[in-house]
């Protein structure tokens, strides 16, 4: 277990160092000189000059990295174009998009698996069917439209919901007015995803010797289904959601965008559309960071779950 | 006499056509998806026949007009009438569907053959940048790409291309180890065959079937990721209709005219849904396990 654990976590080193390499290179093959786009357009070579020294923009390429991973590993990305922290910045955006990645994701859990249980439980009946196609119109519905239908909808037709914004966790009820929306949009994705797997999973389980044995052993249908079952079906899911986490965080970039919230994901358009280096730097690494460690976990957790990969 | 020679000519590979062709109309769904495919890819081919006015003539005599005998879907906030730009905007949608998909195809395919066909140190690296890009969600990818590049169509396509090829080189590798196994790989290497003929005339023809279902998947992933990089302004420029920049015009007129942001998404979701029904068709029809 020891090996295995060591043999995960420096596979997921390598893989953000590299990675970390690719977002420095990458953003300096950004075309523009970011001494100019730092000095507010100015073409001054006094000052121009001055700025690269600041930033180290004279260095050689390595040691402009070397010197940006050192304050990195000491939570110093830098600062932006505002002359604020991106540490700063980045860490104040971040929960804002945890609970909207959290929220989508019980959401999706909540209607994805039970879902994807009466369709298997009931395959080939108007429940299936139902399922099948809801799953299907989920996958093909991309967020960014359904966002503006919900905004259409709910907001400018029914004025259920507020249309934008984002209101702190301190005022829950308001809170939860602001991201209910985006958070249903957000994991509409997700859901049909789970649907799909946990109905061809739950097919395969009712198929298995262990379930027509707890058939036989005169175990009531709900305990043949809930018990046997869907227990093993949930091991699969684990993976899943490692492997979404990144259709989650192209998500919550557009999400974010359209129901106007300040998270972490506008925060990379806005670094984007502003050609701000340092922070695209910056929030480039912290989202390929998270994506690994979570994926990390995901493999580290489903080791637990399933004690055969521990060996392979 | 005759018909006994036509039958003992027809090869298997004919036949399997024909098989294929027979398993494939009996799924009305997959016909269906077909149809509208090519529907899209009509439309996009003959746009400046099939539109009903040119995609960025204004008519400032009807601003955000209701649908109505002169523009069945309205205008838009500059008079431009939207089922024109819908047209038109079906060729951004192809083209980027179609080009980034077989921008991916043609990187990752060698990579993942020849990292999977001769294993070693070559596959290790392969794996391990393939992980690097994986690292990275597709849509973030994409945006980087498009930020570095500028934003236009090409380079959308390009970065939707490049931001789609990570996924491929897996697969690619993965046929590729279990096809080196089967045994036409020995029996080409007695007659003599070198590593590009095995690689080329025996693997690839092998994992066609695979490589067309991963492909009709990933034509709507870029699609989609087309539409998204024009909504946040790092695709097609306007006044060039694409439907997401129809979407994003559409965002500041929610409350005045709601259908400018409907009728370029039904659009958008048809073509998804059609090149999603169409891979699960081909799918079903060319899974190895049902075919042999």
């Amino acid at each position: 277990m020891g090996g295995f654990l060591l043999r995960k976590v420096g596979a997921a080193l390598v893989v953000l160092v590299a990675a970390s390499m690719l977002v420095f290179i990458g953003v300096r093959a950004i075309p523009g000189d970011p001494a100019i786009a730092l000095g507010a357009e100015s073409r001054d070579p006094a000052l121009l000059a001055q700025i690269r020294h600041k930033y180290m923009l004279d260095r050689p390429v390595p040691v402009q990295y070397v010197h940006w991973i050192w304050l990195a590993l000491h939570g110093d990305l830098g600062s932006d174009q505002r002359e604020l922290p991106i540490a700063h910045t980045i860490v104040t955006r971040i929960p804002i998009t945890l609970e909207l990645a959290i929220l989508s994701v019980l959401i999706a859990v909540l209607t994805g698996i039970p879902a994807g249980v009466i369709a298997a439980v009931r395959r080939g009946k108007p429940e299936d069917y139902a399922v099948t196609t809801g799953a299907l119109v989920g996958l093909s519905v991309p967020h960014f439209w359904l966002g503006l239908l919900f905004i259409v909808w709910f907001a400018v037709d029914l004025h259920w919901l507020p249309a934008s914004g984002y209101v702190g966790l301190s005022h829950p009820l308001a809170n939860l007015e602001h991201m209910i929306m985006p958070a249903i949009v957000l994991s509409t994705g997700f859901s049909a995803v789970l649907m799909r797997q946990m109905r061809s999973s739950m097919l395969n389980s009712l198929g298995a010797d262990y379930v027509r044995t707890a058939r036989a052993k005169g175990l009531s249908e709900w305990q043949v289904v809930g018990r046997h079952a869907l227990r093993n079906s949930l091991i699969t899911i684990t993976t899943l959601i490692g492997l979404q986490l990144g259709a989650l965080i192209s998500g919550t970039v557009i999400t974010e965008t359209i129901f106007g919230i300040a998270g972490f994901g506008r925060l990379t358009i806005e670094a984007v559309n502003q050609r701000d280096y340092g922070l695209i730097q910056g929030v480039v690494l912290v989202a390929a960071t998270g994506y690994v460690v979570v994926n990390l976990l995901v493999d580290i957790v489903y080791s637990f779950l399933n004690p055969r990969i521990r060996v392979t | 006499m005759t018909a006994v020679d036509t039958i003992a000519v027809a090869s298997p590979r004919s036949r399997r056509r024909r098989l294929l062709r027979k398993r494939f109309l009996r799924r009305p769904m997959a016909v269906a998806g077909l149809i509208v495919v090519l529907g899209f890819v009509v439309m996009a081919a003959a746009a400046p026949w099939l539109a009903p006015y040119a995609p960025s003539a204004t008519d400032f005599n009807a601003l955000l007009a209701h649908p109505s005998s002169n523009h069945l879907l309205g205008t838009d906030s500059l008079g431009r009438d939207v089922l024109s730009r819908i047209i038109w905007g079906a060729r951004a949608s192809m083209q980027a569907g179609f080009f980034s998909t077989m921008l991916a195809l043609i990187v990752a395919v060698p990579i993942g053959m020849i990292a999977g066909y001769y294993r070693g140190w070559v596959d290790t690296v392969v794996a391990r940048i393939t992980d690097v890009l994986l690292a990275f969600p597709f849509l973030i990818l994409a945006v980087g790409f498009s930020a570095i590049l500028g934003p236009s169509l090409l380079n959308a396509t390009l970065a939707l291309g490049i931001g789609a090829a990570p996924p491929l080189i897996r697969i690619a590798r993965g046929e590729t180890l279990a096809l080196r196994e089967e045994d036409y790989v020995p029996a080409a290497i007695a007659n003599g065959a070198g590593d590009a003929t095995i690689i080329f005339r025996h693997i690839l023809p092998n994992m066609t079937s695979t490589l067309i279902v991963q492909a009709t998947v990933t034509i709507p992933l870029a699609i989609v990721g087309e539409a998204v990089l024009s909504f946040l302004g790092l695709g097609v420029q306007p006044p060039t209709p694409s439907w997401g920049t129809m979407l994003q015009d559409a965002q500041s007129y929610l409350a005045q005219a709601p259908r400018l942001a409907i009728f370029p998404g039904i659009a958008l979701v048809l073509a998804a849904l059609a090149f999603n029904v169409l891979g699960d068709g081909l799918r079903d029809i060319l899974d190895p396990r049902t075919t042999r």
